[in-house]
């Protein structure tokens, strides 16, 4: 039944057990997870420069993707949390190429799999 | 196994200050089974619902990044007001330098727990902490009820001492054809004489007190008095007047015989008024001559106290006179010399110590 979200590379196992093999929380948190808005922030924030506002989007978004076992966008957000904290914006900035194609190809696959 | 955190009172309360909700999400469905769960969605809703009642909680988790206030300035105002070392604070953070974690460290947090959270573990290191917090509280609850134990129980041994101390001195005063009357009036002239007039000067409120309960004594060598002399309604011969004036030395014997008696603070005044309640100023009193300050100041008022009492108390040989008349009579030494300055203190406060009488003579 989580075949979906396996696929797309989520650590299902270790998420089923954060939250104690509750379904109806996975599936509000995943739901969560595609409507929130930092991604855009984080998109926005870089366009504009605004470097705090762009850390705090990423930190979000690193924290809602390791809660959710999103392996590799929690690896990839980490890395450019810690770039925008050492004040390295360039590098943390293209990181964005990476994130953008891993973020819109995993959350295609939860919407999928919510629609199931 | 893991329980809730008190056992005896509501469930425990857990405080979760974090505005990602999906944290909140993850950590109630975790410990809801065990505690009640309360939540505060930014730092400064979160340090007002503390302060508002800390002990309403058995332990807070505290996100470090988030909006109005952090959780390292909630930490530190938790600090200021002395609430991190009873209350456990859990840091929960994705992301902890090592200055961070060192001044949350330093500013009393138990634990420092990293996102995303494994529930096992954090179920684990909590359980203890507040275990823990919860085993200090009650052993120290303990130290306070048993410490009030102990007092009460002092309490208790303290006043049966003087219980049996009075009683002692009572049925002694029995025989002389008496009621327990006269040694509370001594043990009230005493006091009153110590702690309300210039001549108590220099003795604590505890030395009075231990005083005044001597006082109480101050006769029980009467019990090695032979019936005949104690109540002889007539004039003592000089054989008997003798025998009688042994009261003072054989009472000082008899105390010293108790064992018990030794450890008692009024030990030490009881023997010594005992022995020097009749000594007069001049040194023609007994049994050892004492002049002036040779007596001591206790021995010198319960001196005074006892031909007070004794002129103002109808006796087997005589009646009550007026304190007036008593007065008046130990102005004219008719009872012996006493210390001048005691007696101007004593005159001054006179009118008080006739109306405590008075009252205890009522009563009765």
């Amino acid at each position: 039944m989580y075949t979906t979200l396996r696929e797309a590379g989520i650590d299902i196992d270790a998420l089923l057990e954060r939250v104690l093999h509750k379904e109806a929380l996975i599936r509000r948190f995943m739901q969560k997870y595609v409507d929130d808005t930092n991604f855009t922030t984080l998109q926005e924030s870089i366009a504009a420069d605004n470097r705090d506002a762009a850390l705090t989007a990423s930190h979000n978004l690193k924290g809602m993707s390791g809660n959710l076992s999103i392996t590799l966008l929690y690896e990839l957000f980490g890395k450019q949390v810690q770039l925008f904290r050492d004040g390295d914006w360039e590098q943390a900035c293209s990181l964005m190429h990476d994130i953008t194609l891993h973020y819109e190809r995993i959350t295609t696959a939860i919407r999928k799999w919510l629609a199931e | 196994m893991l329980t809730p955190c008190s056992h005896n009172t509501l469930p425990a309360t857990l405080l979760i200050v974090e505005d990602d909700e999906i944290n909140r999400e993850i950590l109630k469905n975790i410990f809801s089974p065990y505690y009640q769960i309360e939540e505060a969605e930014d730092g400064r809703s979160g340090f007002a619902r503390i302060m508002a009642n800390p002990k309403r909680y058995c332990a807070v988790f505290l996100d470090l990044l988030m909006p109005n206030m952090s959780g390292i300035e909630v930490l530190r105002a938790l600090y200021q007001h002395a609430v991190t070392g009873r209350l456990p604070v859990f840091v929960i953070t994705a992301h902890a330098d090592n200055a961070t974690v060192k001044e949350a460290y330093e500013l009393g947090v138990m634990d420092v727990i990293s996102k995303p959270v494994v529930p096992y573990i954090v179920l684990r290191r909590v359980q203890s902490v507040v275990e823990l917090f919860e085993a200090r509280k009650s052993l120290s609850n303990l130290v306070v009820e048993q410490q009030q134990e102990l007092l009460d129980r002092a309490e208790q041994i303290i006043a049966l001492n003087q219980g049996m101390l009075e009683a002692l001195s009572t049925a002694i005063e029995f025989r002389d054809g008496e009621s327990g009357a006269h040694i509370r009036r001594i043990f009230v002239i005493t006091e009153y004489l110590l702690r309300h007039t210039p001549f108590g000067k220099g003795l604590s409120d505890n030395e009075i007190w231990n005083i005044a309960i001597a006082s109480v004594m101050h006769d029980v060598g009467k019990i090695a008095i032979p019936d005949a002399i104690l109540n002889k309604p007539a004039r003592l011969t000089p054989e008997e007047y003798a025998i009688m004036k042994t009261h003072t030395v054989k009472g000082a014997e008899l105390l010293a015989k108790i064992p018990q008696l030794h450890e008692n603070q009024a030990y030490h005044y009881a023997i010594d008024i005992a022995r020097h309640h009749h000594e007069r100023w001049d040194g023609n009193g007994y049994p050892d001559g004492l002049k002036g300050d040779e007596n001591t100041i206790w021995s010198q008022v319960v001196a005074l106290a006892d031909v007070y009492d004794a002129l103002t108390s109808k006796r087997c040989y005589k009646d009550a006179f007026s304190s007036e008349q008593a007065v008046q009579m130990i102005k004219n030494g008719e009872c012996g010399v006493f210390n001048p300055e005691m007696l101007s203190c004593f005159f001054a406060v006179e009118p008080e110590i006739s109306a405590l009488c008075r009252n205890l003579k009522e009563e009765s």
